[in-house]
């Protein structure tokens, strides 16, 4: 049976608006174009562009013309008859039932991969690894903390040796990595400790004058060590590469509102793995403190302090002036406060009932 | 034949789009499935769905554009691009030493990039049979973009030196008795300098696009100048201030407000504390937002409004009256909706800003029978695939 399309012949050689054409196809695979001089073309010499959509098609001819139709369920008619299929991805494309079913394994893959498969796969590529990357990833953070935040320390001599002979204690005995410790007044950050990947663990003048004990100090710093050894700052390096990538195939051509569609749920997945290294430091120094005897409460009460003086109006409070080692840093700077607010590791209620709860 | 041909006037014609939202979402579906599945691969194949659809959709005087890019060169683009993008990235993050060579490299690059990239997109454009393309060499690329950016570099690079050794960066120094390092400061030194010549660079290299454009035989030529840049860029600088101001203007006033309430009562309670200042915090961050979304749709509708009144092909005009308040809105209802919507209304997103876009260009064909074909070679996609992943925009 013939089948007739309505289309429109653009010759290739101007740019002018096409001539209205009728094509004729025969069930045994001759195309003719009624009116031009073609003769019965053969469906094997014409290239014919896949479905897609209502868009039209187009039937470029050996002699550089195409021929453009929108008569899209003709044409597949006409090449079914010619013994050819007509294109699997179109099916699927204009299938409501397969794009729920679609949607559905892509919700499951990605939150999948969100939960699971990114953790899994970046803790194998850091474990394989060499140590160097580490000191690598280090290599002038501490120089950019410096500029930025930080400043001189301002404790005695007597004071720093006393710390630095506490906390060489702390290491483990294995071997397992080896801890230089660092002084810093906190600048705006105020009393906190940072764990560098190599190794260097920054402890601020504000965080030694808000502890009230030995034991208080030391635990903070084997949570610190504990994000060191079980080398934290790599593998969230490379989760959040691999989260990248999962987020640019997913939207990849989306353009100018793409950066901030993806902002969101990134954020969220990020924070869901910075929790997780949180736990695992917090598992790390709850074993420690049992090793070296140290009351798990004494965590708890100096993460709660620093808790407590780190929003403005407890500035007040007696413990919380204790803290301030210099008067300069007791202004109360509006852009400190905010910043101490926005800080992204609160103590969450649930952590401290860990150590809490271990207390006897 | 043409029905320009018969009038006694050339007429303006208006871009249609014909895509609606619920036949894309089924394309982009299928697209995201394959492209995971594949692992990454069927995404040069969804990229040529995804074009097709939007150019074939896209229709002026009856007649729509055809997208005919090759996937497999796509991907081999990709391929490419990914180790490249891998290497400038291992030597920024871990060979601060190098920041110059690297800096420069990735400088040297650019040409090569902005002309494989166009190359690829214009040849592989289609409208009533006859390709765009884009009539540059390699060495065309070089000397219309290298000179400018080695200036800025140069620049950039004497500025730095000059900070080096002068009396200001030693008393630093010295005062701070410690590591700060004078390539510290190279990053913010080298976007401070690099800022007032954009809008020059961004006008350099939409003129050597445009300029070197062609549609057939009819060749694209473009009339704006340096200043015409520099004013849009001027204008969205001060309204970028103003819109700085008000959100922390709006901040002291949310904060003022909770000032007054319970907060001293809350002294004793660190979390009753954290729920007074939720309400402010979230007040500035809509505010900051809001805002931004219409300084970007202020600045996006006037760029694109010079460049396309000032660009010209052959016989045909183009006329853009993109209105910033409306870009504006789009810009914030489509983030939130795509936010909300945990993208699922990307597809949605994507089809109303095609829809307005179309709507306010128009096209004016003096003499379409005056446009020819002519021959051209094959260049690869590697160009093309580099620019995606730089975020290129070069505004085609």
């Amino acid at each position: 049976m013939t089948v007739r399309i309505r289309g429109k012949l653009y010759d290739g050689h101007t740019a002018a608006a096409g001539q209205d054409v009728e094509a004729l196809g025969s069930a045994s695979g001759q195309l003719t174009l009624v009116g031009q001089a073609f003769g019965a073309l053969d469906v094997s010499e014409i290239h014919i562009s896949e479905r897609l959509a209502a868009i039209p098609r187009t039937l470029s001819l050996p002699s550089g013309h195409v021929f453009e139709s929108s008569d899209n369920d003709t044409i597949d008619h006409w090449l079914q008859q010619c013994g050819q299929s007509a294109s699997w991805r179109f099916r699927l494309e204009s299938n409501w039932s397969f794009a729920l079913i679609a949607l559905a394994i892509v919700s499951i893959v990605v939150f999948a991969s969100a939960r699971w498969g990114i953790p899994l796969a970046s803790d194998m590529i850091a474990e394989r690894m060499p140590a160097e990357v580490d000191s690598m990833i280090a290599r002038g953070a501490l120089d950019a903390l410096d500029e930025a935040v930080f400043e001189e320390t301002a404790l005695s001599d007597a004071l720093q040796s006393a710390h630095q002979t506490l906390f060489k204690n702390l290491e483990p005995s294995d071997g397992e990595a080896t801890f230089k410790i660092e002084f810093r007044g906190g600048g705006w950050i105020g009393a906190n400790a940072f764990a560098l990947p190599d190794g260097t663990v920054v402890v601020t003048d504000e965080l030694i004058a808000l502890s009230k004990s030995d034991d208080e100090i030391s635990s903070v710093i084997l949570h610190e060590m504990g994000h060191v050894i079980h080398r934290h700052s790599l593998r969230q390096v490379i989760r959040h590469s691999w989260l990248a990538l999962l987020s640019l195939l997913i939207v990849g051509d989306v353009s100018s509102a793409g950066a901030l569609v993806l902002a969101l749920p990134s954020v969220l997945v990020q924070s869901a793995y910075s929790r997780e290294f949180e736990t695992e430091a917090d598992d790390y120094a709850l074993m420690r403190m049992q090793e070296l005897d140290i009351k798990p409460i004494n965590f708890a009460n100096l993460m709660q302090r620093m808790e407590r003086c780190a929003l403005p109006e407890d500035e007040e409070l007696q413990e919380c002036r204790e803290a301030k080692p210099n008067a300069s840093l007791s202004d109360p700077g509006k852009r400190r406060d905010w910043l101490q607010y926005l800080s992204t590791h609160p103590a969450t209620l649930d952590r401290l009932t860990r150590f809490k709860d271990q207390n006897n | 034949m043409s029905s320009n041909e018969n009038l006694p006037f050339p007429v303006w014609a208006e871009i249609q789009f014909e895509g609606n939202a619920t036949e894309y979402l089924k394309i982009w579906i299928v697209n995201v499935l394959l492209t995971i599945a594949t692992l990454g691969i069927y995404s040069a194949w969804a990229k040529v769905r995804t074009e097709s659809y939007f150019y074939g959709n896209t229709k002026i005087n009856g007649s729509s554009f055809r997208y005919t890019a090759d996937p497999v060169k796509i991907l081999k683009g990709r391929i490419l691009s990914i180790i490249v993008f891998a290497l400038f990235w291992v030597l920024f993050n871990f060979y601060p030493d190098l920041v110059m060579w690297t800096l420069g490299a990735a400088i040297f690059t650019f040409p090569f990039v902005v002309v494989a990239s166009t190359s690829f997109r214009l040849r592989n454009t289609v409208y009533r049979n006859i390709r765009f393309h884009f009539d540059v060499r390699l060495r065309d690329g070089y000397r219309a973009l290298l000179i400018p950016l080695a200036i800025v570099f140069a620049f950039t690079a004497g500025l730095y030196w000059a900070f080096e050794s002068s009396e200001f960066a030693t008393q630093l120094e010295s005062a701070e008795g410690s590591e700060l390092k004078a390539e510290d400061m190279l990053s913010s030194i080298f976007i401070l300098a690099i800022l007032p010549f954009v809008p020059y660079l961004v006008y350099v290299l939409r003129r050597f696009v445009i300029d070197h454009m062609r549609y057939g035989s009819a060749s694209g030529k473009f009339a704006a100048h340096g200043w015409d840049f520099y004013k849009i860029y001027l204008k969205s600088f001060l309204l970028a201030i103003g819109v700085m101001m008000s959100a922390g203007m709006l901040l002291g006033i949310a904060m003022s407000g909770a000032d007054m309430g319970e907060l001293a009562n809350a002294e004793n309670n660190p979390e009753e504390l954290t729920e007074q200042m939720t309400g402010p915090i979230v007040a500035f961050m809509i505010a900051f937002y809001g805002l931004g979304f219409y300084l970007m749709g202020y600045f996006n509708s006037r760029l694109t409004n010079m460049t396309y009144n000032n660009t010209e092909i052959g016989p045909l005009l183009i006329s853009s009256k993109l209105r910033g308040r409306k870009l504006g809105t789009l810009y914030l209802t489509n983030t939130i909706a795509a936010l909300l919507s945990l993208g699922l209304l990307i597809p949605w997103v994507k089809i109303r800003m095609a829809k307005y876009k179309a709507s306010r260009t128009e096209f004016l064909a003096k003499d379409m029978n005056a446009i020819n074909a002519i021959e051209q070679s094959d260049r690869s996609a590697v160009g093309e695939e580099i620019g995606d992943m730089f975020d290129l925009d070069i505004g085609l």
